[in-house]
C-alpha cells in the first residue's frame, strides 16, 4: 500500500509544479502543432505552395504569350511580369529580373528570347533560360519539371512535329501516312485536354523539320544568379541557422541568471551596495549581449574553417548583423527572465519560444519550404529577421544598405523588449 | 548614532512594524530580540535603504534614509541574512568584487581583502571556491564581504543562522573585536543566549512592536523579585487540571507536555508543589529552576516562548 501512498504523493508534487505540467505537456503539443504545420499545413492535405516566379519576354510574340499564359495557369506557379515603381507599372527586363532574384525577392525567372516563335516554326529546339537563386533549388527542380510536363501535354503537336517528319524519312510517305493517322487518332483518344486553340496554332507549324524522333522539343539553359564560389549552398542556411537557435539558448540561460542572484540574495545585497537597480539590469545586458556576441563570432569562424562559409564577403555588415542579432536574442532572453518567478518556468517559456521562433523564422530548416501562411508567421519572430540578414550578406552577397530593413527591426526588438523587461523588473527585484 | 521615530512599515494588510521609536547611541552593540516574523528583517532592510517604508522617520548619523541614501550606503555595512555570495568563485574573488562595488580599487582593494580574510581567519583557503566551503566558512566570508569598506555602523541580521558552534564562537569573537574598534553594531537574533552573551543593550520585538528595551539587567528586572519553576512530563497534561490544583501560582502552559510556575519564594514552597503535583495522575520527567534569562522575560512579557 506505500507503493500507492508514495505514487499520490509524486503525482500531487507534479500537478503543484505549474511548470512539470508544462513542460510535460503543453510544450509538446504546441512543438508538435508548429512542426506538423511547418512541414505539412493543418487540417486537410494543403498540396503544393504556389510558387511565385518572375517572366521577361523578349519574343513578345503569339506564342511566347500563349506559353506564358499557359504556365500562369497553372495552380502550381503565379507568373508576374510586371513591378510597380512609384506610380508607374515596369514590365521586368532581364537586369531588373535578376536583381529581384539576387535580393531574395523571388526565387526564380524565366526568360524567353527573341525568336521564341520563330525557332518553333523552324522546327528547332525552343530556347528558354531559368535565372535561379540555388538556395531555392528544390523550387527550381520542380519548375524546370513543371515546363518539361507542358510542353509534353499542353503543346504535345511539338513532339509530333517531329515525329510526322521521322515517319516520312524510315516508312515512306504512303506507309508514312497510315502510320499518321493511327497516330492522331490515338492522341485525340487519349489527350482530348488539349484546346482547339492549341491545336489551330500548332497545326500551322505542322511538317516542320530537325525533331529527333521522341526528343525533347526545349533546350532549357539554366543561370545560376548567386552563391557560385560557394562550396555548399546549405553551409550557410544551417551554419546561420544553428548560430542563431544556440545563441538564443545561451542568451536565455545567460539572462536567467539575474533571476538566481535574485534567489540568492546577490541581488538584495547589490541592491544595499551603492548599486543602482538600472546599473545592475544594463550590467547584466551587457554582459549577455557580449556572450551572445562572442559566441556568434566564435561559432562564423568555425563555419569558416570547416564549412568553408565565406565570412569575409562584407566584414562591417556581418558585424553589425551580429551586434543587432545578440541585442535583440539579448533583449528576449532578459524579457523571459523578467516575466518568469523562476527556472523551472524560464525552462519552460524558453524551450517552448526558441524552438517555436527557430521552426517558423528558418533557423532550423529554410523557410521558403514551408507553407505559405507559415513563412508569414515566421515574419513575427526575431529569428526570421536575424536569418534574413545573414543569408543576405553570406548568400546574396548584399551591403550593410540593402540589409537596413533586418537591422531596424531587430533593434526595434531589442528596444521593446528591453523596455517592457526594465518595466517588470524594477519592480520585481525588491519583492 | 540611529535614531528611529514612530516608524510603520506594512506589506499589504500585514502590519511588520508598528509605530517604532529607537535610539541607539554610536559605538552600541545593540541586540534585536525576537521570534520569527517579529519584525526584525524588516527593520534592518529600512535601517540599509532596502525597503521603502509608510511612515516615520530613520536618521542615521543625522541623514534620513529617504533622502541620503547613497551617503548611508557608503556608512553601513549590512551582513544579510542568506549567504549572498558566488559559490562558483574563490574566496579572494568574491571580495574583490564586494570590494569593487563599494569602491575600493588597486593595492587598497587587496590590503582590504586581505586584512578581512585574516579578521575572518580564513586566508589560507583564500583561494578556494566558496563551493568546497562549510556552511560557517561562507557565513565569515559573508561578513567579511560587508566589512571591506569599513564602515562605521554594521547591521548583522542573524549572522550565525545555521552555523557549527566553531565557526560560532568565531564570529562572536569577531563581533566583539569590531564592537572594541568603536563600530555600531545592530544585531537582530531569535537566540536569546546570543543577545544575552553580546550585546550591551536589547530591544525585544514581537508583531513589529518593541515591547521592552534596556540593558540584560534592566530588563531581567521585568521579572520582578519572583523565581521560575518548570515541570516537564512524560505524557500529555489537562492544564486546566493544575490551574485547579495551583491557584494560588502564576501558572503559564510551555507546551502539552510542561508548565512554568512563577511566583515570589517559589524555591522554598517548592517542596509543596511537588506533593501537588504528585497527586495528579502525570508522571513527572524534569523539574527545573529558571535563573532570570530573556526567553522568561519574553515569556512573561507575551505569554509565549521565544522560538515559538
Amino acid at each position: 500500500m506505500n507503493i500507492f501512498i508514495l505514487i499520490k504523493k509524486d503525482i500531487r508534487l507534479f500537478f503543484k509544479s505549474k511548470s512539470a505540467v508544462l513542460l510535460t505537456y503543453l510544450v509538446p503539443m504546441v512543438i508538435t502543432l508548429i512542426f506538423g504545420a511547418v512541414f505539412g499545413g493543418m487540417g486537410k492535405p494543403s498540396g503544393m505552395n504556389e510558387i511565385r516566379i518572375l517572366m521577361v519576354d523578349d519574343d513578345k510574340t503569339e506564342f511566347s504569350e500563349l506559353f506564358r499564359t499557359t504556365i500562369d495557369s497553372l495552380p502550381e506557379i503565379a507568373v508576374h511580369t510586371k513591378y510597380t515603381s512609384g506610380d508607374s507599372t515596369i514590365l521586368f527586363d532581364i537586369e531588373s529580373m535578376d536583381e529581384w532574384i539576387r535580393r531574395g525577392k523571388r526565387s526564380m525567372g524565366i526568360f524567353l528570347p527573341k525568336g521564341f516563335e520563330q525557332r518553333m516554326k523552324n522546327g528547332e529546339k525552343l530556347p528558354l533560360e531559368i535565372h535561379y537563386d540555388p538556395k531555392f533549388a528544390v523550387e527550381f527542380g520542380i519548375i524546370n519539371g513543371i515546363i518539361q510536363k507542358v510542353i509534353m501535354s499542353k503543346f504535345s503537336q511539338l513532339m509530333f512535329n517531329s515525329l510526322w517528319k521521322k515517319a516520312d524519312e524510315f516508312l515512306g510517305e504512303e506507309k508514312g501516312n497510315y502510320f499518321k493517322s493511327d497516330i492522331s487518332h490515338t492522341v485525340n483518344k487519349y489527350f482530348p485536354g488539349s484546346s482547339n486553340a492549341e491545336k489551330d496554332i500548332f497545326s500551322s507549324y505542322a511538317q516542320t523539320d530537325n525533331f529527333e524522333l521522341l526528343e525533347s522539343p526545349i533546350e532549357i539553359k539554366s543561370v545560376q544568379l548567386l552563391g557560385e564560389e560557394e562550396e555548399n549552398i546549405m553551409f550557410v542556411q544551417y551554419v546561420a541557422g544553428m548560430a542563431v537557435m544556440f545563441l538564443l539558448f545561451s542568451v536565455v540561460h545567460a539572462g536567467s541568471s539575474i533571476l538566481e542572484e535574485k534567489n540568492n540574495g546577490t541581488i538584495k545585497r547589490l541592491l544595499i551596495a551603492p548599486v543602482k537597480r538600472r546599473e545592475i539590469l544594463t550590467g547584466k545586458m551587457l554582459f549577455v549581449s557580449l556572450m551572445g556576441f562572442s559566441q556568434l563570432i566564435v561559432l562564423f569562424i568555425f563555419g569558416w574553417l570547416v564549412f568553408s562559409l565565406n565570412i569575409f564577403k562584407d566584414i562591417p555588415a556581418l558585424l553589425v548583423m551580429i551586434v543587432v542579432t545578440t541585442l535583440a536574442c539579448s533583449s528576449l532572453g532578459i524579457l523571459i527572465a523578467a516575466i518568469c518567478r523562476n527556472l523551472n518556468q524560464v525552462n519552460g517559456i524558453s524551450t517552448l519560444l526558441i524552438l517555436g521562433m527557430s521552426a517558423l523564422g528558418g533557423s532550423m530548416f529554410p523557410s521558403f519550404l514551408m507553407p505559405k501562411y507559415i513563412q508569414t508567421i515566421g515574419k513575427f519572430t526575431l529569428t526570421h529577421w536575424a536569418m534574413k540578414g545573414f543569408t543576405d550578406i553570406f548568400w546574396r552577397n548584399l551591403h550593410i544598405k540593402d540589409i537596413l530593413p533586418s537591422i531596424g527591426i531587430l533593434l526595434c526588438i531589442c528596444l521593446v523588449f528591453s523596455y517592457i523587461a526594465i518595466r517588470i523588473f524594477k519592480k520585481r527585484l525588491v519583492d | 548614532m540611529i535614531e528611529i521615530k514612530n516608524l510603520s512599515k506594512n506589506y499589504g494588510d500585514i502590519q511588520a512594524l508598528k509605530d517604532v521609536s529607537l535610539k541607539i547611541e554610536g559605538g552600541e552593540l545593540f541586540g534585536l530580540l525576537g521570534p520569527n516574523g517579529a519584525g526584525k528583517t524588516t527593520m534592518i532592510n529600512i535601517l540599509n535603504t532596502y525597503l521603502s517604508f509608510e511612515k516615520g522617520d530613520v536618521l542615521i548619523n543625522n541623514f534620513n534614509v529617504r533622502e541620503d541614501e547613497s551617503k548611508i550606503k557608503k556608512m553601513v555595512g549590512v551582513i544579510p541574512q542568506e549567504i549572498s555570495l558566488y559559490d562558483e568563485l574563490t574566496a579572494m574573488e568574491n571580495l574583490n568584487f564586494w570590494g569593487e562595488i563599494y569602491g575600493l580599487s588597486g593595492k587598497n582593494l587587496k590590503q582590504k581583502c586581505e586584512d578581512a580574510l585574516m579578521l575572518v581567519g580564513l586566508f589560507d583557503r583564500r583561494n578556494n571556491t566558496l563551493k568546497k566551503y562549510s556552511g560557517g566558512m561562507k557565513r565569515r566570508i559573508n561578513i567579511a564581504a560587508s566589512l571591506l569598506h569599513n564602515p562605521q555602523i554594521i547591521l548583522m541580521d542573524e549572522p550565525t543562522i545555521g552555523v557549527d558552534p566553531q565557526s560560532r564562537n568565531f564570529i562572536f569573537e569577531m563581533i566583539k573585536q569590531l564592537h572594541q574598534q568603536g563600530k555600531t553594531i545592530i544585531y537582530t537574533t531569535h537566540y536569546m543566549e546570543e543577545a544575552e552573551k553580546l550585546c550591551t543593550k536589547i530591544a525585544i520585538i514581537d508583531h513589529g512592536e518593541i515591547i521592552a528595551l534596556g540593558t540584560k539587567q534592566e530588563l531581567y528586572k521585568l521579572l520582578g523579585e519572583e523565581d521560575i519553576t518548570t515541570f516537564k512530563f512524560k505524557e500529555k497534561i489537562d492544564f486546566q487540571d493544575y490551574k485547579k490544583h495551583l491557584k494560588n501560582y502564576s501558572l503559564t502552559q510551555l507546551s502539552d507536555f510542561a508548565i512554568q510556575l512563577t511566583g515570589k519564594d517559589l524555591i522554598k514552597q517548592l517542596p509543596k508543589i511537588i506533593k501537588v503535583i504528585d497527586e495528579l495522575p502525570d508522571e513527572t520527567e524534569e523539574i527545573d529552576i529558571i535563573q532570570p534569562n530573556l526567553e522568561s522575560v519574553f515569556l512573561k512579557l507575551t505569554g509565549r516562548e521565544l522560538r515559538e
